[in-house]
């Protein structure tokens, strides 16, 4: 078993009081890359917020974050800002859109570094060179002066995952990453994700709403309903034969160019957070049983590694 | 939901406490001749500059004359001023807006050259000319003030005319035959006027500073009439021996500007809240 | 970018044109006979040879357009007539009187800058606490308040009551004290409420939150990035500031009697000695005009994605 960089247990967050995802536990091994996988709303960006534990107004109502040992719920902000920011790295949909547009990406870098206590001005071309080459980006000085409203946005996020390298950064969360991409930079930006875990050893939670990215890119998919974690396992093995009904009903939802049509469920996701009692997919399920409105939420392994929170009769594989 | 929801409530019984400060302001000013204890314009030389008593409840001026009536009158003439002021470049801004961003062109270009020149000058550097060469009374000092005043609601008026001009609703309205004014009056106005209500409400507190400010320079309202601006600067001599005559114009003006002035602001809270521009 | 400069110089003469049109012809309508109120100025006793010579004398018989091309062509080249009253040149004048205003405005806007920036930035990040809501009356307060109001009170609070400072003005640091605080304080408290608003929306911004997961420091974010960002607004009212200025100097400088170029230009009024007030309209409106220009020019310098038209 792989040592585990990040360990999170019974995860309830929300806004408000009211939970937007919960009892969501699963566990990061170093140097692994985790795929989360849901539709909009299901609470996938959430919990990565819930995770940083940065977000204005967002609040752990149950569980724990463990960070390579240190137990980050239960530190003040302070210290657990110092403690997140020395480790994590995260990167956004928009990945300029964390750097201010009109300074120099080189002002920038200066000035986090700076405030990391990480700035050696005699090592600092090399370094940042070093870094930028390792994303491709063969031009340190040019990137360097320019501004971030002057590039690409491929340009940009590999820009953002070269300054977690120097950051020193061993965990990565990105929310929707290559989202605002187009389709050819995806594939690329994916690739340097990959190469980077290769290379570098960088663990990560990458949040992404497109399945064939998840299956590229994770070693494990997480699958999100209603802010509950309803389906874990390893990548392919989940992609080629899902265990929950609503993993199938996503594998389905997507076209494929031999001539299969999109299979779409009836009704729609729960707006209002993970459901208090029962399945909360049940209401949509074709498996749905007499048990499931009120079955207690729980994780089974389906097989190796494989998890499933389905309780109906032929849920399991 | 519930927050955006309290926040406009809170914003509208902000709004109506000073729509109704404002009225009784201007309440007070209109039935000023009954209110007033004495003549405002009555001079007495047995009683020049002396201290707030019974007969004279805030002192008299140089001349005898009772501040109190005096600072009354003057609440009629600052904000009547400003709001008739106001009101006159409301209209005649927001039509050549209008116009200038209907028809385009030279008559578009025309507008907009002019108000781009004339604010170019200072404010009230060229209110002070104005009213200075043209000799100064009350409507020398509003025409001096509205000079420029009229160019924020034609740029407004044009700028939102050219949006919404290619809106369906207004294609339609051109394609059943209305008439351009029709058009104008009653398609676009109701959508536009948001905005130009706000500038309108926050602009009564700078025109009452503006009138009020040429009349103590001496080129807006001359005596004897009363006028706030006016009093403070004939009372200014007499500083050390009368502060009261400075002292009571001067807390009037205060007040009446901060209530205009933050009930302008309350307009702009209710209208840009429940707006969705 | 020379096609830019160049456009933009164009565009400026042609705004200096039609700004030297318009003041001349401010002169030009003012009701009554130049001659008649160059006389009067001088106290001199009007009759009709006296009144025909000073007309011939003034060019006043020519067309409109040869008045203004002559008027215009002289001030050009600095010579903006003589004074109705004493005969001395307008342009010396100003000159003169320049140099004690530029003191007052700079001093004043000084002094607006250095408490205003400040506290917006901390009405801003301590959002809603108690001094914020402290700081906002204030400054809705003193935006509220006409300059000819607060030198007055100044003057009688400080000078009359408490005897501190002097009522006519020395020419020096001590007389600048109390015109420099008049018209700093209604600027003060426009500058805080809308600095403080423009912060606030910088703050709102994704670089600012993706700053701070990246650890960086607070007041690395707010001095070198939000300032920085929000500094276009910030130059546009400090821009737009010179105008209320030059209007502010006529009211603070005649009350104090600080010699400038309001002080000058109320003189004329008094004096109804038109060319002086000319003068004073047209360098006002021109330096207003440049300094809203050089304040355009940086903006590019601080936002390179902002295009003039």
């Amino acid at each position: 078993m792989k040592e585990a960089i990040l360990e999170i247990s019974g995860l309830s967050a929300g806004y408000g009081g009211a939970p937007s995802v919960a009892d969501v536990s699963f566990t990061l091994a170093r140097g692994e890359i985790l795929c989360v996988v849901g539709e909009s709303g299901c609470g996938k960006s959430t919990l990565l917020k819930a995770v940083l534990g940065m977000e204005p107004g967002l609040r752990i109502l149950a569980g724990t974050v463990t960070l390579d040992g240190t137990e980050l719920t239960s530190l003040p902000e302070k210290e657990r800002r110092k403690a997140c920011a020395a480790r994590i790295g995260m990167v956004f949909q928009d990945p300029g859109g964390a750097f201010n547009p009109i300074r120099s990406y080189r002002k920038q870098f200066i000035e986090t570094l700076r405030s990391r206590g990480l700035y050696d001005p005699a090592a600092f071309e090399d370094r940042t060179a070093e870094a930028l080459g390792k994303l491709g980006l063969t031009e340190p000085r040019r990137v360097l002066a320019s501004c971030p409203y002057e590039m690409s946005g491929g340009m940009k996020a590999r820009v953002a995952l070269a300054l977690t390298l120097l950051l020193g950064q061993e965990l990565l969360l990105a929310d929707e990453p290559t989202s605002a991409l187009d389709a050819t930079v995806q594939l690329q930006v994916a690739k340097e994700l990959r190469r980077l875990r290769e290379a570098e050893g960088l663990s990560q939670i990458i949040v992404t709403h497109n399945l064939a990215l998840a299956e590229f890119l994770g070693d494990r998919i997480a699958v999100l309903y209603g802010g509950r974690l309803v389906e874990l396992g390893p990548a392919r093995a989940l992609a080629a034969a899902p265990a929950h009904p609503y993993t199938r009903s996503l594998m389905a939802a997507i076209p494929s160019l031999d001539g299969r049509m999109p299979a779409p469920l009836p009704g729609q996701p729960p707006l209002g957070g993970p459901a208090a009692a029962g399945c909360g997919f049940a209401d949509r399920c074709p498996l749905a049983g007499d048990g499931c409105q009120e079955a207690p939420y729980a994780l089974r392994e389906v097989s190796q590694g494989h998890f499933s929170a389905c309780c109906a009769e032929g849920g399991a594989v | 939901m519930n927050v955006r929801h309290d926040k406009r409530s809170r914003n509208r019984t902000r709004l109506l406490i000073f729509l109704g400060l404002a009225g009784l302001l201007t309440l007070l000013s209109i039935f000023a001749p009954l209110l007033a204890p004495n003549d405002p314009n009555a001079t007495n030389a047995l009683h020049m500059n002396e201290a707030p008593s019974r007969a004279f409840p805030f002192g008299t001026d140089r001349y005898g004359r009772c501040i109190c009536s005096r600072v009354l009158m003057g609440a009629r003439t600052s904000i009547f001023s400003a709001v008739a002021l106001v009101a006159a470049t409301f209209v005649f801004g927001s039509v050549l807006g209008m116009l200038a961003g209907w028809f385009g062109g030279a008559a578009d270009a025309l507008v907009m050259r002019l108000a781009d020149v004339l604010l170019a000058f200072p404010q009230m550097v060229l209110a002070i000319a104005v009213a200075g060469i043209l000799g100064g009374g009350l409507f020398n000092a509003m025409l001096a003030m509205g000079v420029t005043g009229w160019t924020l609601y034609a740029r407004l008026a044009r700028a939102q005319v050219l949006a919404l001009k290619e809106e369906a609703y207004v294609s339609a309205a051109r394609l059943t035959g209305q008439g351009v004014l029709s058009i104008l009056l009653k398609t676009l106005l109701p959508n536009m006027l948001g905005p130009l209500v706000v500038n309108a409400s926050t602009q009564i507190g700078t025109m009452m500073i503006g009138i009020a400010g040429l009349s103590f320079l001496g080129i807006g309202v001359t005596e004897p009439q009363a006028e706030w601006g006016s009093m403070i600067s004939g009372a200014r001599a007499y500083l050390q021996l009368a502060p009261w005559a400075v002292l009571a114009p001067a807390g009037a003006t205060i007040l009446t500007v901060m209530v205009f002035n933050y009930l302008g602001d309350c307009v702009r809270d209710v209208l840009d809240v429940e707006g969705s521009r | 970018m020379e096609k830019y400069i160049a456009k933009r110089l164009l565009h400026l003469a042609g705004i200096l044109i039609a700004i030297s049109f318009l003041t001349f012809l401010l002169m030009y309508l003012a009701p009554g006979d130049a001659a008649v109120k160059k006389l009067n100025a001088q106290g001199i006793a009007v009759s009709q040879e006296v009144l025909d010579k000073t007309r011939a004398d003034m060019g006043l018989d020519r067309p409109f357009l040869v008045q203004y091309g002559d008027w215009a062509w002289k001030a050009l080249r600095g010579d903006l007539g003589s004074s109705y009253k004493d005969s001395t040149s307008v342009a010396g004048k100003l000159g003169k009187a320049m140099g004690h205003t530029a003191l007052l405005a700079l001093g004043s806007l000084a002094l607006s800058l250095l408490v205003s920036l400040p506290l917006a930035m901390l009405t801003a990040v301590k959002r809603d606490s108690v001094p914020d809501y402290i700081l906002r009356f204030f400054s809705f307060v003193a935006n509220s308040l006409p300059n000819f109001l607060i030198s007055v009170l100044l003057m009688y609070f400080l000078c009359v009551k408490a005897r501190l400072l002097p009522v006519v003005a020395d020419k020096n640091f001590k007389g600048l004290l109390l015109p420099a605080l008049a018209l700093s304080i209604p600027m003060t408290g426009r500058f805080l409420r809308q600095f403080r608003a423009e912060i606030l929306e910088q703050l709102g911004k994704s670089y600012v939150g993706g700053a701070r997961s990246r650890g960086v420091k607070e007041r690395y974010i707010l001095v070198r990035n939000v300032l920085h960002n929000a500094s276009i607004s910030i130059l546009t009212v400090v821009g737009l500031s010179v105008g209320t200025l030059f209007g502010g100097s006529v009211v603070v400088e005649t009350i104090f009697r600080w010699p400038g170029l309001g002080k000058l230009a109320m003189d004329a009024i008094t004096n109804r000695d038109y060319p002086v007030i000319q003068g004073f309209v047209l360098f006002a409106a021109v330096v207003y005009v440049l300094v809203n220009l050089l304040t355009d020019v940086a903006y590019h310098w601080i936002d390179p994605r902002v295009r003039q038209e």
